[in-house]
């Protein structure tokens, strides 16, 4: 009995990358399924700490597996399959953050729209309100230079691998991130809840 | 030299974030097994819904588990939500409800957890009993909506004949127009389609009903032979409107129902005359009494494809975008494998993203998880960017 060729193939989460990518370019059932299972926590990790704990984070990731299985023929080695997927979801949050001022207004005529603030966990405490207002500071970056401040200091990428995801050039990825640096410690100074951490933890 | 303040508050927001990746990782994974599966109900994804719906695949989370599970399996192998399967020799396809397909060869689609598209040749199906809203069989233009049934099926998609016969059970089929045929125990339903070069005029479907016969308990080997017994000869008895209906003169057809008086028909007429009857108004420009035609045939049907299909040509008719937009949600909505599913929920979206409407967005990417070579796929990919 002959076997179509999408059936012939369920990757396995003992299988390499290199099989998974060569399952995920030919379509096989059950790769897309192990490609989010294996790739969503690195995700999701990027997108929460680029963004924030935000209600829109599932949807995020989900978009980028979207557009990720859209393209995953382009990727040209296993190796090079993290890399590329940081860099598109780098992208989703980049295009995110561009309609976030878009947006506003609508939430105003939609108030049904508005997130619900206990659909993603809450940090409590007193570093709960740290974390807080660390993402209120970088609310009020540019786009890049908080993404490029999100992703080395917060995601903990290298700088190299931060201007991979960012698709720029190291150099370039070094000026936002210094830009970024230089901006969100001017303004932290103007928040109490940063500069008390901050005096206590040298 | 110092650390930057981002580099000594890094460690603290990562740790303090692990549990919010956790947490998106499940909802992730639960909101992709929902947009997958096209019988979702719609206010799942409806507008401003997004946080509501991440909060509820939360909670859900607590009891079901992570992984998104296959709706159904090939031979054990489990498969994606829109699979496509071929076959030269007998497969099987096992849906989670316990409803079984044998595709004895051609192919088969997933259309969700109980529906299956046979884009060609022969299976038989045994639809699991517990479901009241049935698995839905579609090929070609015709759909048959099985409970507690085993049917056989073939579909030429070269030609266009189907046919279905019931081994055991009930069984509704559906056609391009509103009227929906049951079929008992073995009761074959065939159409027979024009095979001349000359244009052809709409497959004539026949029923035939073979209460002596035996059904076959298997697929038959052969193909399925045309039903012997005659069409029915109910027709002498039509109403002149639906005679000339039947013969496509629209004008006769309203002329003779307002002679037969409007309000009488509107009040007593089956649901699937209504629409018929609408649509001949509808082509005769006669929008308001179309529209009484429409709305009574939703008031009085009892199952939801007439009224999804009232609610869509009230939404086409409307020339408000909010009374459209509802029209066509619930067209969706009342029958999401129904035959104008995709028109329906295209139309949704076309009709939000003139009112820009924030929810367009979320429309656009069910649109897209469901026909992403729709014909409004183009505007739903704009509308996700």
């Amino acid at each position: 009995m002959s076997v179509p060729a999408r059936l012939s193939a369920v990757p396995r989460p003992g299988d390499d990358v290199a099989s998974l990518l060569e399952a995920l370019v030919a379509g096989r059932v059950g790769a897309a399924d192990e490609f989010f299972r294996r790739f969503a926590p690195l995700v999701a990790s990027v997108i929460v700490n680029t963004l924030g704990r935000r209600p829109e984070v599932p949807d995020l990731v989900n978009d980028v597996f979207v557009m990720a299985l859209r393209d995953v023929g382009r990727v040209q080695s296993a190796a090079a399959l993290q890399g590329w997927l940081t860099a598109v979801t780098v992208n989703v949050c980049r295009v995110f953050l561009r309609s976030q001022r878009r947006r506003a207004w609508l939430r105003f005529f939609a108030p049904e729209a508005l997130p619900d603030v206990e659909a993603t966990p809450t940090a409590e405490g007193p570093e709960g309100a740290v974390v807080k207002a660390v993402y209120e500071v970088l609310d009020t970056l540019p786009a890049e230079e908080r993404l490029a401040v999100a992703l080395h200091d917060l995601e903990g990428l290298s700088l190299a691998a931060m201007a991979e995801a960012m698709r720029v050039s190291l150099a370039t990825g070094k000026r936002r991130l210094s830009a970024g640096r230089a901006r969100f410690a001017e303004k932290a100074r103007g928040d109490r809840r940063l500069t008390e951490w901050l005096e206590e933890h040298p | 030299m110092k650390p930057e303040p981002l580099e000594r508050l890094g460690p603290l927001v990562r740790a303090a974030n692990e549990p919010a990746v956790e947490a998106a990782v499940r909802a992730a994974s639960l909101r992709r097994a929902a947009t997958a599966s096209p019988r979702r109900r719609w206010p799942l994804v409806a507008a401003g819904l997004l946080a509501a719906a991440a909060a509820t695949a939360l909670v859900v989370w607590r009891v079901t588990p992570a992984a998104p599970t296959a709706v159904a399996h090939l031979d054990g192998v489990p498969l994606e939500p829109n699979a496509r399967v071929t076959a030269e020799a007998p497969r099987t396809v096992s849906f989670a409800d316990e409803s079984v397909a044998v595709l004895e060869r051609g192919a088969v689609r997933l259309d969700g957890p109980r529906a299956l598209v046979l884009d060609d040749g022969r299976l038989e199906l045994r639809a699991a009993p517990r479901r009241r809203d049935g698995f839905l069989l579609s090929a070609g233009p015709w759909q048959v909506r099985v409970v507690n049934t085993r049917v056989a099926a073939a579909f030429s998609s070269a030609t266009g004949r189907f046919e279905v016969v019931v081994i055991d059970g009930e069984a509704e089929v559906r056609g391009p127009g509103p009227t929906t045929r049951r079929l008992a125990t073995g009761q074959r339903f065939v159409v027979e389609p024009h095979v001349d070069t000359a244009p052809a005029p709409p497959a004539t479907p026949e029923l035939s009903a073979e209460p002596s016969a035996p059904a076959s308990p298997a697929l038959p080997k052969r193909p399925l032979q045309p039903a012997p017994v005659p069409r029915p000869s109910a027709a002498s008895s039509a109403p002149p409107w639906l005679e000339a209906l039947k013969e496509g003169a629209f004008a006769r057809a309203v002329a003779e129902a307002d002679r037969a008086g409007f309000a009488r028909l509107a009040a007593s007429e089956s649901p699937d005359r209504l629409l018929l009857l609408a649509d001949a108004y509808r082509f005769q420009q006669r929008g308001d009494e179309a529209r009484t035609l429409y709305l009574a045939a939703r008031s009085r049907s009892r199952t939801a494809e007439p009224r999804a299909v009232a609610a869509f040509q009230l939404g086409v008719s409307s020339s408000d975008l909010a009374e459209a937009a509802e029209w066509f949600e619930k067209a969706y909505d009342e029958a999401p494998s129904g035959p104008l599913a995709a028109q329906a929920l295209g139309r949704l979206l076309e009709v939000r993203h003139r009112a820009h409407a924030p929810s367009a967005a979320d429309t656009a990417r069910v649109y897209l998880s469901r026909w992403p070579e729709g014909p409004y796929a183009p505007l739903a990919r704009l509308l996700t960017k």
